[in-house]
């Protein structure tokens, strides 16, 4: 790890030493020079547009460059070259070259103006001007707003992130109008000139907790940031561990109810993902539909996911375990129906419990990878014909299409697709445990699990909060959820510095 | 990465000594207590829990004369540096043949009742995994580990309750069958299944608040002795008075009649378990055996020497296959010298401090 | 830290490659499962061991197999049946241990049992059945209108257990009764005439020798004078004080389920014997009554089950008093209580059991009389 970070440190150092090299080149005041300049810059990039003119104000030549495609045309044609070419407004003595766009800044050197042209800016050059326009025209092409295909919810807003930062930030901003809320931007990757804005809410989000996401993200040296993924897995605390310690999330409305939880939001520019953290195990088991439906509700399918996250890790290993080498526990009734189904099947149980549940992975990457609507039909074939199939044929067991099934759906149930996944993983070693040392073995590998979640951090805070360490105050949001108005207190595995919400108690108080 | 100094809340510091007290020792408590003094020998391990407790406040007294330091810090500041560095060697090696001894037993007993084809030098390899991964970190972790390990395994006392339908409650009476002389002589073995709290001697100075201490060590106390009680009274009314120093795990026995609908020999799934259990006893142990021997050899981290330690238990199982009795005899001697340690001299350091403050204090 | 990863990285898969060199366990489809354990006599007085076990295999004809052979001991059996037996035998899954009563005509035949003890896999759930005959012909027999032999019997003994016919008497029961000194030890006997049927309880002395059999009915009574009920008791009896019922109905019987029942023992010593006075308190509901409703009100009805149910239990503990044999556990009430002289007679309490007073009284209440007058 230390050789790592010395590593990060001197690319960091070269890299600034050569942007100082470039910023040494500034503009020229004479426009044939920019204009080669800029055209040896951007050799081989057909979408440049350099538009020459006759400033009409004050007769001078000039020169129109932007980048077609991620760049508003209409706003250039009617708000940049209209007034220039045609507007003669001499009320002011001044040149100052009115054009109708908010913003308008100048820049007098290369690197500013490659950066402003790939940003989707227009630049204008002046005869005798050593300096630049930059006029703010921006579009690049983006899909409207829509419901997140990957988290559906049936209450909550639907509507979903887009690759659109601005819009992101605007879209959080929909859902918390307060002037607490803050908006940190960065730059990240050296290609990719990534930005990422981190929101919070300032009074109340803890101050080292933030610092030490935005040193993690300083540290960083990348080409470029493709999406949130990559750019959790470089800031989370343990990348060696299976268990996702950052929540990522599409929905605004969920992201938003994190920030009000006391959690920084890492939007990142052209990824409809945001990164929330620091996350605690039990915030990957909760949805927005907890809060949106009535509290016992809510409370029952907590508990459901909890009991499905155990079946998940651990039917198999215990089936392959009792099978092995437990069969006493199984009562005589049901061993009689184990027994039977068992008995054509040639393979050992944890062979046929691989196969099984390989067959089972390949079949949900299948699903994912091909259109919807042949999906489906993936799926019928797997779970239909290969299932029937593989137990007619003698290959499998009855009961252990059941068990596959089961764990398939158990997994299934776990909101965040990471931890589903996580989980998926985790059962094989556990398989491997069950088939060496039946239930010691599962008991073993429970005991390094429960080894990993106890010292495993997020952001510096413990992840297993609040069961370890034990905060039982905080139970009444994790395995089940109390009504809305019991929940006064932020989590403390944020470090929230203001602990409490704006709380009220329930209408007509007891006697209701 | 920020180094803060690890501490712990009251709750991981009770149940660090709570775990450390329980173990190996309960599945053959209420056989040892009625060999010594029939069905009155739950009578004994109340009188042992007093003695406990008693000599448990006294650690706390001599603590607080140096709260910043172990027992070792303060072995150094009160008697020299040469005191110091004897009293460091004898503690880990209490602890270290303690884990070791313990650790042992477990996989012999995970032989004896579940793997029965399974080498015993296999499964000592099979448990280090988990014990490296969770030992190699701080005092904290474990405390959090002891914490999280007593709730979820605190439920398996409903499988002690459930056989008390077919329980005979007439044999506990009379009481004081024999007199109080039996009953006295099973406070000495009762006694041992106490031992355990001396680890406080090493928690003290990571508590975060110290003036709960001498509270949370009773109530770590008393929270053994309630289970105790629950396992003995249990196995007694279950058992024969007369059949029931025959068996020699009572409390596992007592489980071989669970059943219900869907599962059937319950002993199986509790003694999987029940690893759990006996993991936060020798967990807290092995950590106590490195820390001592690594502020020995001067160094920060004590992984290298939690590698050696399990290496050296593998080697042992390896070269020495174990026996019950041997275990047993082993177990019996470390537990004489805890004895010692955990009562005897936490007496004389504090009588030694007591002694030394009404000096100073008449001095000036 | 990055060398230490490694040296973590290579002893983890030194020991995965390990660990993985030792899985020497049999799984499920290659065991024969015994269910049924039979030990028995033959007429040389050799041991014969027996066992019957599922076939899981749809080819065969049959889907139990069972073996009878002799053997020195029961775990000596084991090599036997593993020379005959498909898969390897486990004992983990015995459901019902059937012994035969030559076995129970010698005394100390206990140790026999000392396997089932000593070896973990065993279940002590087992339920011991006495067959009163050869042990062979429950197990070889194949009922054509039944489930599986050994679900069978384990059904019919626990539903006898639940109707408060039958004395439960698993694999630990009957050890904690052979150690008590307190107690004698009883068991369920079953009988094979036409179907195998259960036929009441027999009843052991110290050393495990057969002594007696009660019927169904009067194991009733034992589990009541052991307060010892279970979901359900009825009881069937003749009030014999309104005369002999006429025809070939006796129109005298009565039926009621007890629907509570509770026994009190009062334990004193007086001049060199023990004194337990039962006190047993009913409240019953009348399921069944042949005679017509004006023969007797109420309050006489109940004076009448009282006597009768008097004179039953009192027969049945004077039986047990002759045969010296103490089933009710009356030792445990008399360690209880008085101690000091107990411990006198401890290792031969048959013998002051035998000489004690005991007077039983019962008090009944009537409930309900059902829902027709």
């Amino acid at each position: 790890m230390a050789f790592f970070r010395k590593y990060k440190k001197t690319s960091a150092s070269s890299a600034q030493q050569s942007q100082n090299r470039i910023k040494s080149y500034r503009l020229s005041s004479g426009l044939k020079e920019n204009l080669a300049k800029i055209q040896s810059t951007f050799c081989d990039t057909p979408d440049l547009v350099i538009r020459k003119l006759v400033i009409k104000q004050t007769g001078s030549q000039a020169a129109v460059i932007y980048l077609s495609g991620i760049t508003d045309s209409k706003a250039i044609f009617n708000n940049v070259l209209d007034p220039l070419l045609f507007k003669n407004d001499r009320e002011h003595d001044e040149a100052d070259f009115k054009v109708s766009l908010g913003h308008i800044r100048e820049a007098d050197s290369w690197p500013e103006i490659e950066d402003a042209l790939l940003n989707g800016e227009t630049v204008l050059f002046v005869e005798g001007l050593a300096e630049a326009y930059i006029y703010d025209t921006p579009k690049f092409p983006s899909r409207s707003i829509e419901d997140s295909p990957v988290e559906t919810y049936l209450a909550g807003a639907h509507v979903g992130f887009n690759e659109m930062a601005s819009v992101n930030v605007a879209l959080i901003r929909h859902q918390i109008h307060n002037r607490e809320l803050k908006i940190k931007e960065m730059t990240v990757g050296e290609r990719g000139k990534t930005k990422l804005s981190i929101l919070y809410l300032a009074d109340v989000v803890n101050p080292e907790v933030l610092k030490e996401l935005e040193n993690r993200i300083k540290q960083l040296n990348v080409d470029s940031i493709i999406n949130a993924g990559v750019l959790a897995e470089y800031i989370e605390d343990q990348p060696y561990s299976p268990l996702p310690q950052l929540l990522l999330t599409e929905r605004p409305d969920y992201a938003a109810a994190q920030i009000l939880q006391g959690r920084i939001v890492t939007v990142v520019d052209r990824s409809p993902t945001v990164i929330i953290g620091p996350a605690t195990f039990d915030v990957f088991f909760k949805s927005i539909d907890d809060y949106g439906s009535r509290w016992m509700v809510a409370s029952f399918i907590r508990l459901l996911r909890y009991f499905g996250f155990f079946i998940a890790i651990f039917l198999p290993a215990i089936y392959i375990a009792t099978i092995s080498f437990h069969f006493e526990v199984i009562p005589l009734k049901l061993l009689f129906s184990v027994g039977e189904s068992r008995e054509r099947i040639p393979f050992p149980p944890y062979i046929e419990a691989f196969i099984m549940e390989f067959t089972l992975e390949m079949l949900r990457e299948a699903g994912i990878r091909l259109p919807a609507k042949i999906g489906q039909t993936v799926g019928i074939v797997g779970g239909i014909v290969i299932g029937q199939a593989a137990v007619e044929a003698g290959i499998v067991s009855n009961i252990m299409v059941i068990v596959v099934a089961l764990t398939a759906i158990a997994s299934f149930i776990i909101p965040s697709y990471e931890m589903s996944s996580a989980i998926r993983l985790v059962r094989f070693p556990m398989m491997i445990l069950a088939s060496l040392f039946g239930f010691v073995g599962i008991v073993v590998g429970f005991m390094i699990l429960i080894g990993h979640f106890i010292s495993l951090e997020s952001l510096t805070m413990p992840y297993g909060s609040p069961a370890a360490p034990l905060r039982f105050k905080e139970w009444k949001d994790v395995f089940i959820r109390t009504p809305q108005w019991s929940l006064e207190q932020r989590p403390t595995a944020t470090k929230a510095i203001q602990k409490t919400k704006a709380h009220s108690r329930p209408p007509g108080g007891d006697d209701s | 990465m920020k180094m803060a100094k690890p501490t712990l809340t009251l709750p991981q510091y009770i149940f660090l000594i709570h775990g450390v007290q329980m173990g190996v020792g309960v599945l053959t408590l209420p056989r040892e207590t009625a060999e010594a003094a029939g069905t009155d020998g739950w009578i004994g391990i109340v009188l042992s829990w007093v003695l406990a407790t008693a000599a448990s406040l006294i650690i706390i007294q001599v603590m607080k004369n140096y709260p910043k330091g172990t027992i070792l810090d303060l072995l150094r500041h009160y008697f020299g540096k040469w005191i110091g560095i004897a009293g460091t060697i004898l503690f880990s090696l209490y602890f270290g043949i303690m884990a070791t001894v313990i650790f042992i037993r477990e996989a012999l007993f995970i032989q004896a009742w579940i793997l029965p084809r399974t080498e015993v030098y296999i499964l000592i390899a099979l448990l280090s995994i988990p014990s490296y991964l969770i030992v190699r970190k701080n005092i904290t972790i474990l405390g959090r580990y002891s914490v999280l390990v007593f709730f979820m395994t605190v439920w398996m006392m409903i499988f002690f309750i459930i056989p008390l339908k077919q329980a005979q409650w007439l044999h506990l009476l009379p009481l004081l069958k024999e007199g109080w002389q039996p009953i006295l002589d099973s406070v000495g073995t009762a006694l041992f299944s106490f031992g355990g709290f001396e680890i406080a001697f090493f928690l003290y100075p990571f508590l975060q608040k110290k003036e709960k201490a001498s509270m949370g060590i009773v109530i770590a106390n008393t929270l053994t002795l309630f289970i105790y009680l629950i396992i003995t009274i249990g196995a007694f009314v279950f058992f024969s008075p007369d059949e029931i120093t025959i068996y020699n795990e009572p409390s596992i026995v007592m489980l071989k009649i669970l059943e219900f609908r869907f599962i059937e020999r319950l002993e199986i799934v509790f003694f999987a378990f029940y690893l759990f259990v006996i993991s936060v006893t020798v967990l807290p142990l092995m950590y106590m055996t490195v820390y001592c021997t690594s502020q020995l050899a001067g160094e920060e981290n004590h992984r290298r020497h939690l590698i050696w330690l399990l290496i050296i238990a593998f080697v042992y199982v390896v070269l020495v296959p174990p026996t019950f009795d041997q275990n047993k005899l082993l177990q019996r001697l470390i537990e004489q010298a805890g004895m010692v340690l955990a009562f005897a001299f936490p007496l004389c350091i504090w009588a030694y401090l007591l002694i030394l403050r009404n000096i100073k204090r008449r001095g000036n | 830290m990055r060398q230490s990863r490694l040296v973590q990285a290579s002893l983890f898969v030194f020991l995965a490659a390990m660990l993985t060199g030792c899985g020497s366990h049999v799984p499920l489809e290659d065991l024969t499962i015994s269910l049924i354990l039979g030990v028995d006599l033959d007429e040389k007085n050799n041991l014969v061991i027996s066992e019957s076990s599922p076939v899981f295999n749809q080819d065969a004809k049959q889907n139990i197999e069972s073996y009878q052979l002799k053997a020195e001991t029961v775990r000596d059996s084991r090599k036997y049946f593993d020379a005959l037996a498909t898969g390897e035998v486990t004992a983990a899954k015995i459901q019902v241990l059937l012994i035969g009563k030559r076995v129970l005509e010698h005394e100390d035949w206990f140790p026999v049992l000392d396997t089932v003890y000593r070896n973990p896999t065993f279940s002590l759930n087992t339920r011991v059945v006495v067959v009163d005959g050869p042990v062979s012909d429950v197990m070889f027999y194949v009922p054509p209108d039944k489930p599986q032999m050994p679900l069978h019997l384990k059904e019919v003994i626990d539903k006898n257990i639940d109707r408060t016919r039958a004395v439960i008497s698993t694999l630990q029961v009957l050890h904690r009764q052979m150690y008590e000194s307190g107690m004698t030890p009883s068991l369920s006997v079953i009988k094979k005439e036409k179907d195998v049927e259960f036929t009441g309880v027999v009843l052991l002395d110290k050393k495990g020798k057969y002594v007696d059999t009660i019927d169904a009915q009067n194991s009733a009574f034992l589990l009541i004078l052991r307060d010892e009920k279970k979901q359900e008791l009825t009881l069937t009896i003749p009030m014999t004080s309104l005369g002999e019922g006429g025809g070939i109905f006796h129109k005298n019987q009565i039926s009621f389920d007890v629907s509570r029942v509770k026994t009190d023992v009062k334990t004193s010593y007086n001049k060199g014997k023990f004194d337990f006075k039962y006190q047993i308190a009913m409240t019953v509901n009348v399921a069944e009554r042949l005679f017509p409703a004006g023969r007797v009100n109420q309050k006489e009805l109940e004076k009448m089950i009282e006597k009768e149910l008097k004179n039953r239990l009192e027969d049945m503990v004077k039986k047990f008093q002759a045969n010296k044999i103490d089933p009710i556990g009356l030792g445990i009430h008399a360690r209880a209580y008085q101690y000091e002289q107990y411990k006198k007679v401890k290792p031969h309490w048959d013998e002051a059991f035998a000489e004690s007073n005991i007077d039983v009284s019962v008090d009944v209440r009537i409930k309900s009389m059902g829902a027709v007058n």
